[in-house]
């Protein structure tokens, strides 16, 4: 049973692993305080979705399942995006677009019709919390080093100074796939090193 | 007709979840912008204490600051100049001589790092006192101004003057 939890954190990561949700990953990470909040708005998404699809396992008539799937995840993508609009404007303001767009994640309905119309309630809620642990910490990673790297700071706090000159290229997109790339370098290397 | 049956209900479901969502949230979202959009008045209009919307002749919202004790100090409008980026909203404060009393970006999409420095108060102080005749950029633009662009970051200097050298006359034209 544990094991559906810690899958998605290292050898199942959604993201550096499965490469499911790489747009929004690309667009969010030019901080760690938006890669962070991009994952937590996405893994609170994910258990919803995985519980609710969990609970229809068998009502769902097999041909209109992907409708009923989107229509749960847009609903709840929705009440997300309206919270945060109510209760964390400035991150709301900064992920932007990229809210209403967990919708079409593909971690999601990836999980939804691979996991969860398969499994029982506990095992899907373990496997959303799992994935959305392992995108949170993807995005907080790649966050953080482009945050540190592009702009010198980390939550918005200076570390090396105002000598330091930001090497500007990791805040833009090129950045975000070259951190992008390098990260999931290392994961495959890890991974080599340990076989 | 069973499958179109169980979609409806599921949609309909979905619609009575967001609908008591939307009631919750609703005021809340209107407060928090209400609140965003005082503060960034308070900050272009320094010592306004109370707001009053007004709207000009060409269609544009606008707002006079009064002081604690009643009196018009000055009046702020919003403008949207097409910077690098998309378009900056920016809210321009002056008083009652047209003489800037602030700007504060509301929303961009500029460059982090270049053009998004735009925020910084070493970019937006300096169009503090200024009148409309010095709302020019002061090497680029033909007409010389006051204002100093930011380094890599000209279009997104002169589409920020240019927004508030509009404001100013929108302001004035309407008098």
């Amino acid at each position: 049973m544990l094991n559906e939890l810690t899958k998605g954190i290292f050898r199942e990561n959604p993201l550096l692993r499965l490469l499911l949700g790489t747009c929004p990953s690309l667009a969010v990470t030019s901080s760690l305080e938006n890669g962070f909040g991009m994952g937590a708005a996405t893994t609170f998404v994910l258990l919803c979705s995985n519980a609710m699809i969990s609970l229809l396992k068998g009502i769902v008539p097999s041909k209109v399942r992907i409708p009923v799937f989107i229509v749960i995840i847009a609903t709840f993508v929705t009440i997300t995006d309206l919270s945060m609009s109510a209760y964390v404007p400035d991150l709301h303001k900064n992920l932007g677009l990229f809210i209403p767009l967990i919708v079409v994640n593909c971690i999601i309905l990836g999980r939804a019709e691979a996991f969860a119309s398969k499994n029982g309630i506990v095992p899907s809620l373990l496997d959303g919390l799992g994935m959305g642990i392992g995108f949170t910490m993807a995005l907080s990673l790649i966050g953080s080093i482009r945050e540190i790297l592009g702009a010198g700071t980390l939550m918005g706090a200076s570390l090396f100074g105002p000598s330091y000159q930001p090497f500007l290229m990791f805040v833009l997109p090129a950045g975000a796939f070259l951190t992008l790339g390098l990260t999931m370098g290392v994961m495959n290397w890890m991974e080599k090193r340990k076989a | 007709m069973k499958i179109g049956a169980f979609l409806m209900a599921v949609c309909a479901l979905a619609s009575f979840g967001l609908a008591l969502t939307n009631r919750a949230t609703a005021p809340l979202i209107s407060e928090q912008k209400r609140i965003a959009r005082e503060m960034a008045m308070k900050e272009v209009l320094p010592g306004a204490v109370e707001f009053e919307d007004i709207e000009l002749s060409d269609g544009r919202l606008a707002f006079n600051g009064k002081n604690s004790s009643g009196e018009t100090i000055g009046m702020a409008t919003i403008v949207s100049p097409k910077g690098y980026g998309g378009v900056i909203e920016t809210m321009v404060g002056m008083d009652v001589d047209f003489k800037v009393t602030g700007i504060k970006i509301l929303n961009m999409q500029e460059t982090p790092g270049l053009g998004a420095k735009a925020g910084d108060p070493a970019f937006s102080g300096q169009f503090k006192g200024k009148t409309g005749e010095q709302l020019y950029l002061s090497d680029k633009d033909v007409k010389k101004g006051e204002i100093d662009a930011i380094t890599a970051s000209t279009i997104t200097s002169k589409a920020v003057t240019d927004g508030v050298r509009e404001a100013v006359e929108a302001m004035k034209n309407a008098e």
